[in-house]
């Protein structure tokens, strides 16, 4: 674990680290490959779904030889992933460092939580999105979607929605959103925020709180209990088997579309050619059975775009943030 | 200084007083998003300020309940000794050296230094034994906790441990 | 009769030689990481887990959970020996623990504690076989409004119990829950009194304030009298073990807290540390000498040191039956759980019997083992007592700072814990006490989440807060905690006897 160390303290410790690392990290162009052992960062502790995702690409880099050294999961929790991303600045131009993020990556800068922009990384790849699902008690009033959507334009106030983490989560994007295609005063929309998904999950089958708003892996056991039921998923389209039956909101007429994403990107000014082999090699993690078989375990559906595309997708939910921020009020100190 | 103790609630409701303030003006400034729950992340902080301030009311009438019983009867005796002493400023310089160096010396040659340096003065004059622990000491937890338990303690220029 | 089955099938995997030894390691690694102040289950637990990988599924759960459970019966050693406490279970520990051992009874106090820790573990277990399932039911029906509820009236208690001044307690207390809310706050996403440090967002940790306000302030202030020459070695007075005395007053207290912690337990939020401050306000009430609490009665430790490690145990019922973590190190267990592709919740008990009973079954094993392993360690323990006190002080601040810095590799949160270092030592030469402001920088934050929570969900109407009969209880309960110090026979004491 030597390496760890060495490389931990250089970033800590000396201001001349980042050339320290260019010159030993850029080897030549053409054919390049990670010399030193490769970091996957994540920002959370162990244990969590960036850990799981994190700790399966690890183990397709191993098994695969695609590295020649080693490789580690580097928990670097804090502040809602800014002491991570901190970490990942604090080594620019290194490609031996890889994150693994999803939307905080966007929200925490336009919240002002970290100085640091999804712009001032390399992106990697988008690997994969999870559907955001509205469930309800199962034996809930309420009956289906378009119910929900009746009240919720009669009375804003008259539904609770669980948002898991609350303001600046795809979560709470997506009851907002809800509030706004019904035309309610979202200021009077009820979206209590609990510490985890699966509070929130708690909190809807006690019945405390009328609905659940987030991504359906945690929610399967209950809806094959019959003690929750699914109403709509806030995507573009139906989710796949099993939840191929539950409606869009938006072939209900209501535009609710959001996206909880996960992906990868290196640190700020990676060359050409150690973009393309960190691509490559998501490309083929995309389609090893060990990425398949967690997909359908834990319900998510594959999305992979390239480096270039990623760009593009961040830029895009750079922008969809801003407009629900706008829309919320929380204008964003950026 | 026994003194200080008899006032000592006068001062801690002062300093109640003006935590207080500084808490409500800086909880003022927070910003609050249009979108938010009911309550607001202000009310709780100015509840709080409330509560510190009554608290430091209570503070200053068990003054003066004390007082008045105090009068004829033994002073009130400290608990912990009297007053801010040499001992405990020397100890909190060693530690904050202690914490300045720890990075970039690492966690083995920061803390061997540390507890020479802090051995030196609460254990004065048995050196032998004072080296003996500060090099060892370091090395059984760093043996204990880096390589069993795999957390990360900082290894310094030195580049071990 | 299922259940019987599942339950003897259990014990077929916790008897599987790897798996005894995976509980055995399991134990013993909690009990260092409870032993050591700074280093929780949840650090040991999130250390440990890569190295489980490319183990059976139940094996390395097994491992885990002992590694959770064990860590809370070494938790109390630190806060009796050198009133440290490792977890914010351990808080109240230290109010009659430490006195105990200043009294030169640390072996009896220790004692009590594992045997408090093993009655209590093994009480819960069976309740747990017996009632996860229709105890996870109410522990849905308990929302925002009777959290609330509940914190309030563990605020309350705390004011009033610790200490003997009311108005000095009520400052503490108000001073640790402005500490809370430093922080990203939930409800509103706001950044809260963080002066862009990144490492407040998440707010002041519970091992920061802790090593601070405890160790760092304890060690200045037991220097200080040894350069007055006011101390001495401690030592031990009489038996090492409980004297018939101190096993008869222990007793009920530990039955007690095996009960309110298991309870306690089962509703997430809060942890063990609720567990432990219902116990204790519990045993003050019910004492006939109510005003001898904080001086080292041994009630003071029997009960919450039974009652963390009820709860700890309790905990597993939501954890199992509703995948719902209530603390930190629940939340990394279930992590471990969802790596090894198991997913608690409803289905669990029906798709996984062999490993939920395995597990279980192994805590009865795993209680066993940690009542064995630890008695031995008392007696080696209390040798802490006997090394001179110059060389100790510095040998605790170099484990407390890295308790520390292991949790975020911070160095800068190791220069906040010395700030609280400073903090505690102003407060010991002020008499405030000190264990009501570290339970309220842990509790606070949630005091005020579930009070939101509650506000959100009723649109602001404050009549939530009374909607259920249990709110009401609460409720009603603080109020009169809250008041007992002013019942005016207590008010005769003029010294002050202030808990530590």
């Amino acid at each position: 674990m030597l390496w760890e160390k060495q490389s931990r303290n250089l970033a800590f410790g000396a201001l001349a680290a980042a050339s320290i690392l260019v010159s030993g990290g850029a080897a030549p162009a053409a054919d390049w490959k990670p010399a030193k052992p490769v970091e996957i960062v994540i920002g959370n502790a162990p244990g969590g779904a960036m850990d799981r995702l994190a700790r399966l690409a690890d183990g397709y880099l191993k098994s695969e030889k695609l590295i020649p050294g080693e490789s580690i999961v580097l928990p670097k929790p804090g502040g809602g992933h800014a002491v991570a991303l901190a970490y990942m600045k604090g080594h620019a131009k290194d490609a031996s460092h890889l994150m693994a993020v999803n939307t905080l990556l966007i929200s925490n800068n336009l919240l002002g939580r970290s100085e640091l922009k999804f712009a001032d990384f390399t992106p990697i790849s988008i690997l994969y999105e999870e559907p955001m699902m509205f469930a309800v008690k199962y034996d809930s009033q309420i009956k289906d979607a378009t119910d929900l959507a009746k009240r919720l334009k009669a009375d804003p106030s008259s539904v609770s929605f669980s948002v898991s983490s609350g303001l600046g989560t795809a979560n709470h994007m997506a009851a907002v959103l809800l509030a706004q295609s019904v035309g309610a005063d979202i200021r009077k929309l009820k979206a209590v925020s609990f510490e985890s998904g699966s509070e929130g999950i708690t909190s809807v089958l006690g019945g405390h709180v009328d609905v659940v708003v987030t991504p359906p892996g945690s929610m399967m056991q209950f809806i094959d209990d019959k003690q929750l039921r699914f109403i709509a998923v806030a995507g573009e389209h139906r989710a796949a088997a099993p939840l191929g039956d539950v409606p869009t909101w938006k072939e209900l007429g209501y535009n609710v579309s959001v996206s909880a994403w996960r992906g990868i990107i290196g640190p700020p000014g990676l060359k050409p050619e150690e973009v393309d082999f960190w691509q490559k090699a998501f490309d083929g993690f995309m389609k090893s059975d060990a990425y398949k078989k967690s997909a359908k375990e834990e319900i998510f559906e594959a999305r992979y775009l390239n480096a270039a595309d990623s760009a593009k997708f961040l830029a895009e939910m750079d922008k969809q943030f801003r407009d629900y921020l706008t829309l919320v009020g929380a204008s964003g100190t950026k | 200084m026994p003194k200080l103790v008899e006032k000592s609630r006068l001062f801690i409701a002062a300093f109640g007083f003006v935590l207080a303030v500084v808490y409500a003006i800086a909880a003022s400034r927070l910003s609050v998003p249009a979108f938010s729950d009911p309550v607001g992340p202000r009310m709780f902080p100015y509840a709080l300020a409330i509560a510190l301030c009554v608290a430091s009311v209570l503070l200053i009438g068990e003054h003066f309940v004390l007082e008045r019983r105090r009068r004829g009867a033994a002073p009130e005796a400290a608990d912990e000794g009297d007053g801010v002493t040499r001992v405990a400023i020397v100890a909190l310089a060693l530690l904050t050296a202690y914490y300045v160096i720890f990075d970039f010396l690492g966690f083995l040659v920061s803390t061997a230094l540390f507890l020479i340096a802090f051995l030196s003065f609460s254990n004065r004059g048995q050196w032998k034994t004072n080296i003996i622990v500060a090099v060892l000491f370091p090395l059984g937890i760093y043996l204990l906790l880096d390589r069993l338990f795999g957390a990360r303690l900082p290894a310094g220029i030195f580049e071990f441990g | 009769m299922e259940q019987l089955t599942h339950f003897i099938g259990g014990f077929a995997v916790a008897l599987e030689p790897i798996n005894l030894w995976y509980a055995f390691l399991g134990c013993v690694m909690g009990t260092i990481v409870g032993v050591l102040p700074g280093l929780g289950p949840a650090a040991g637990m999130a250390l440990l887990i890569p190295a489980t990988f490319g183990m059976e599924p139940a094996s390395a759960i097994i491992m885990l959970a002992g590694l959770y459970y064990g860590a809370q019966y070494g938790g109390s050693t630190t806060s009796i020996l050198i009133n440290t406490p490792g977890e914010a279970s351990s808080v109240m520990t230290t109010l009659d623990g430490f006195q105990m051992a200043k009294a030169g009874r640390a072996g009896a106090a220790l004692a009590v504690a594992a045997i408090g820790s093993f009655i209590a573990g093994t009480i819960s277990v069976i309740l747990l076989s017996l009632l996860a399932v229709p105890l996870s039911r109410f522990a849905l029906t308990i929302g925002p409004a009777e959290y609330f509820a509940l914190l309030l009236f563990s605020m309350a208690s705390v004011t009033s119990l610790t200490g003997s001044s009311l108005p000095k307690a009520a400052f503490a207390v108000a001073i640790g829950l402005i500490i809370a809310t430093v922080g990203i706050d939930l409800q509103s996403g706001t950044s809260r009194f963080t002066g862009s440090v990144p490492e407040l967002q998440d707010g002041v940790g519970f091992i920061v304030a802790a090593v601070g306000l405890f160790a760092v302030s304890e060690v200045f202030v037991t220097l200080e009298q040894m350069f007055a020459g006011k101390t001495e070695l401690i030592g031990l007075k009489g038996s090492l073990w409980l004297t018939r005395d101190e096993w008869r007053r222990a007793r009920m207290p530990i039955l007690r807290g095996s009960f309110i912690g298991f309870f306690k337990g089962i509703l997430p939020g809060g942890g063990a540390t609720i567990a432990t401050i219902l116990s204790y306000s519990l045993e003050k009430g019910l004492s006939k000498e109510p005003e001898k609490f904080g001086t080292g009665m041994i009630e003071g430790v029997a009960g919450p040191e039974a009652a963390n490690n009820a709860a700890a145990t309790g905990a597993f019922v939501p954890l199992l039956a509703l995948g719902l973590p209530g603390s930190a190190s629940t939340a990394i267990l279930l992590g471990a759980f969802m790596i090894y592709g198991v997913q608690p919740g409803p289905g669990l008990l029906a798709k996984n019997p062999e490993l939920v009973w395995g597990l279980i079954d192994s805590m009865y094993i795993g209680n066993v083992m940690l009542f064995i392993l630890n008695l031995p360690l008392i007696m080696l323990f209390v040798r802490i007592l006997y090394v001179p006190i110059g060389i100790m002080m510095p040998l605790i601040l170099v484990v407390a700072g890295i308790g520390v810095y292991s949790l975020n590799e911070s160095v800068l949160e190791l220069f906040l814990a010395l700030g609280f270092g400073v903090l505690g030592y102003l407060m010991r030469k002020l008499s405030i006490p000190i264990p009501p402001l570290v339970l309220s920088i842990v509790l606070g934050g949630l005091l005020e989440k579930s009070f939101r929570q509650s506000l959100t969900i009723s649109g602001g109407d404050l009549g939530i807060l009374v909607g259920s009969p249990i709110a009401v209880i609460l409720l009603l309960l603080s109020v009169f905690v809250f008041c007992i110090p002013f019942i005016p026979k207590r008010r005769r004491n003029t010294t002050e006897v202030v808990a530590k």
